[in-house]
């Protein structure tokens, strides 16, 4: 039997965590920007309800759509993620599928 | 009846390995796994088109005087966007994997309905403040950025 069950689990590592280390610094960074962008916006809602330029009512109708867009990002964030995992483990299943149709000679899988 | 016990054992084992083998092999047979539905053209035009006439609103909104920036004066743009965004909801709920993008779009239809309470608010002759405007309008371009952000990542590579 030509396959070894570390060399392929290591190979299967491998390709999983090339799309974990290239996609998070982006998914990061993205997340990063969005949420300064709304947290400066929330400072400023603040700011015009002390001085009285919205009431109460609308600083809340306004706070709401600002956790709105913030809940958005948080469930894109969580789909690019598992867009990421999809890919590792596209990856992993490639590298046990090749090695083992090289192994065998055939296209067992 | 203990005999019985005794050798059902052994073959509930065998049957559950069994099972195993054959699912770890039928899942290694399968090409790919998805985690998340595939991309929907026609949720990007749409969600897209959505976005102009959104930013087109507050432009209006923006260059409004104080008897033309009213909420009764937008009554087509609010039902409009309404019924957009219903139609959205709809199509993507019939798509498998797709929650994270239909949970968007409800937060986004929250947004749209709050966003037209507040105007509604506003007394006759008050309009939106050029300070809120601006950050409703940016509220609002995250929130569709986000919803495009994922249905394009959708694509996986594919003809981006």
């Amino acid at each position: 039997m030509k396959l070894k069950a570390s060399s392929l689990a290591k190979d299967m590592l491998a390709a999983a965590k090339g799309p974990l280390q290239d996609d998070w610094p982006q998914i990061r960074d993205y997340a990063s920007a969005e949420f300064r962008k709304l947290a400066l916006s929330i400072v400023m809602i603040e700011r015009l309800y002390l001085q009285e330029k919205l009431t109460k009512t609308e600083a809340k109708l306004h706070l709401r759509i600002q956790k709105n867009a913030s809940q958005t990002v948080l469930l894109t964030v969580q789909g690019l993620g598992l867009l990421t995992v999809e890919r590792s483990i596209n990856a992993a299943l490639k590298v046990v599928r090749d090695s083992v149709n090289s192994a065998l000679g055939f296209a067992l899988l | 009846m203990l005999r019985l016990i005794r050798t059902s054992r052994p073959l509930q084992l065998w049957a559950n390995l069994s099972s195993a083998i054959l699912l770890f092999t039928l899942t290694l047979s399968c090409t790919t796994i998805e985690l998340v539905s595939r991309y929907d053209a026609s949720t990007d035009e749409r969600v897209t088109e959505l976005h102009k006439v959104v930013s087109r609103h507050f432009r209006q909104l923006k260059h409004a005087d104080s008897d033309s920036c009213a909420r009764s004066e937008f009554d087509a743009f609010y039902s409009d966007a309404a019924d957009t965004l219903d139609s959205l909801i709809v199509r993507n709920r019939a798509r498998p994997k797709n929650t994270l993008t239909v949970d968007s779009l409800n937060l986004l239809q929250d947004s749209l309905q709050k966003l037209e309470a507040l105007h509604a608010q506003k007394s006759r002759g008050t309009c939106l403040l050029p300070e809120e405007i601006e950050q409703l309008k940016s509220a609002f371009d995250t929130s569709f950025s986000a919803i495009l952000k994922l249905e394009l990542a959708k694509k996986r590579g594919e003809g981006n």
